[in-house]
């Protein structure tokens, strides 16, 4: 099984500054679930 | 989704970031549902006692744990979500921490208070579990005599609450044919509409939640028929890997503390009593696993004709068969059905 080599602790992104909260916000119940692909049939 | 939303959704795949997470704050539920993933409704008593689920305090540290860890988006489920007396001050907690948050419920609780209090939350989408376009399939489905009038009336008071609802059907042999009324219901609410045909064996380790699910003519039709248009719309990715979003974007947390790396996959990764949940992220040996799984790792699907079309999912594989590289043969099956009606199908028959 592929796994990665390197052991690192995790490292969080700083939300903060890229300021995505609104980009988040933005995306629709729809194209949410979208992104879990393979994802529910939609519509 | 925006070009900067894409870009979000990228980093975070790439980065292994859990941007999505599910919180199950209870397992108690006022439906009995026939096809329950969680455990055998019909049981005397549930698999955990209630005083063993996490407590307020472990759930609030949970959000912050999740906020801290990159996390965006946080959906509360159960169990019967509105069931827990808390929920409103995990809302503000989420909101505190700026989550976009949204609530799985069956909707029998959602009265005009409660509706009018997840608005002031700012709860972002509330998604309805619905079973059937009349009454008596999806009560039959729910084991519980009105349950379809109080989901639909709640349906109607979020609605005009403003809140931005879907409906989520599971498909099961007795709505199999009412799937075109749920749309039906669902545009008429101004909701969304998924159906899962995918039902998952029990996290109790019992099974016959799969004797509900519906066989291969009888989703040939519905294919053919009610959703040909969104099966011809979607379900078709030419090199769909291995991938997918369990462990890299998605976790999810029990109502006892473990961490999964997606609410529907409960492959054991540590506990939250135990390990902080950054820890568990990075360093449980399962959680790697899974996220490092290439089709070269799935002996059946590498070389499979109908992959293109394949709506395989690690969780409902792993918790239907015990292994995360197994295939499963409703998969398969449901796979071979949409190359069969699929625009695209042609050019991938069977060697």
């Amino acid at each position: 099984m592929s796994e990665p080599e390197e052991r690192k602790p995790y490292v969080a992104p700083d939300w903060e500054e890229e300021e995505v909260f609104e980009v988040a916000a933005s995306i629709t119940c729809v194209q949410f679930d979208q992104t879990c692909d393979p994802g529910p049939i939609q519509s | 989704m925006s070009e900067l939303g894409a870009r979000l959704w990228k980093r975070a795949d790439a980065h292994c970031i859990p941007l999505r997470a599910a919180i199950e704050i209870t397992l108690r539920c006022n439906l009995r549902c026939v096809h329950c993933y969680n455990f055998d409704r019909e049981r005397p008593r549930p698999p955990v006692p209630p005083e063993a689920e996490l407590s307020d305090d472990e759930i609030l540290d949970a959000i912050d744990q999740l906020a801290e860890a990159g996390c965006l988006y946080l959906a509360f489920t159960g169990g019967e979500a509105l069931l827990h007396p808390s929920l409103p001050a995990f809302l503000e907690r989420a909101r505190e921490r700026r989550f976009v948050v949204r609530i799985k419920t069956n909707g029998m609780l959602l009265t005009p208070p409660r509706v009018r209090a997840l608005a002031e939350a700012r709860v972002s989408a509330v998604d309805v579990s619905v079973y059937g376009a009349r009454a008596a399939t999806h009560d039959a489905v729910t084991a519980r005599p009105g349950s379809f009038e109080r989901t639909v009336r709640g349906l109607r008071h979020a609605r005009a609450a403003g809140i931005a609802l879907k409906v989520n059907a599971c498909l099961v042999q007795e709505n199999v044919g009412e799937v075109a009324g749920m749309r039906a219901l669902a545009a008429e609410l101004g909701a969304g509409f998924a159906l899962n045909p995918f039902l998952s064996a029990r996290y109790d380790g019992t099974r016959s939640s799969l004797l509900k699910r519906v066989d291969r003519q009888a989703l040939l039709d519905l294919y053919r028929g009610p959703l040909a248009d969104v099966v011809a719309e979607g379900g078709y990715v030419p090199e769909r890997s291995a991938r997918c979003a369990c462990a890299r974007t998605n976790c999810g947390i029990s109502a006892t503390g473990e961490v999964y790396p997606c609410i529907g996959a409960p492959v054991p990764c540590g506990n939250l009593r135990e390990r902080s949940f950054a820890e568990i992220w990075e360093s449980s040996p399962a959680m790697r696993r899974i996220r490092g799984l290439r089709l070269d790792d799935l002996p059946d699907c590498r070389g499979c004709a109908d992959r293109p079309f394949c709506k395989r999912s690690t969780g409902t594989v792993y918790t239907n068969t015990g292994d995360v590289t197994a295939s499963e043969p409703f998969f398969c099956m449901e796979a071979a059905v949409t190359r069969e009606v699929h625009p695209q199908g042609a050019k991938h028959e069977r060697a």
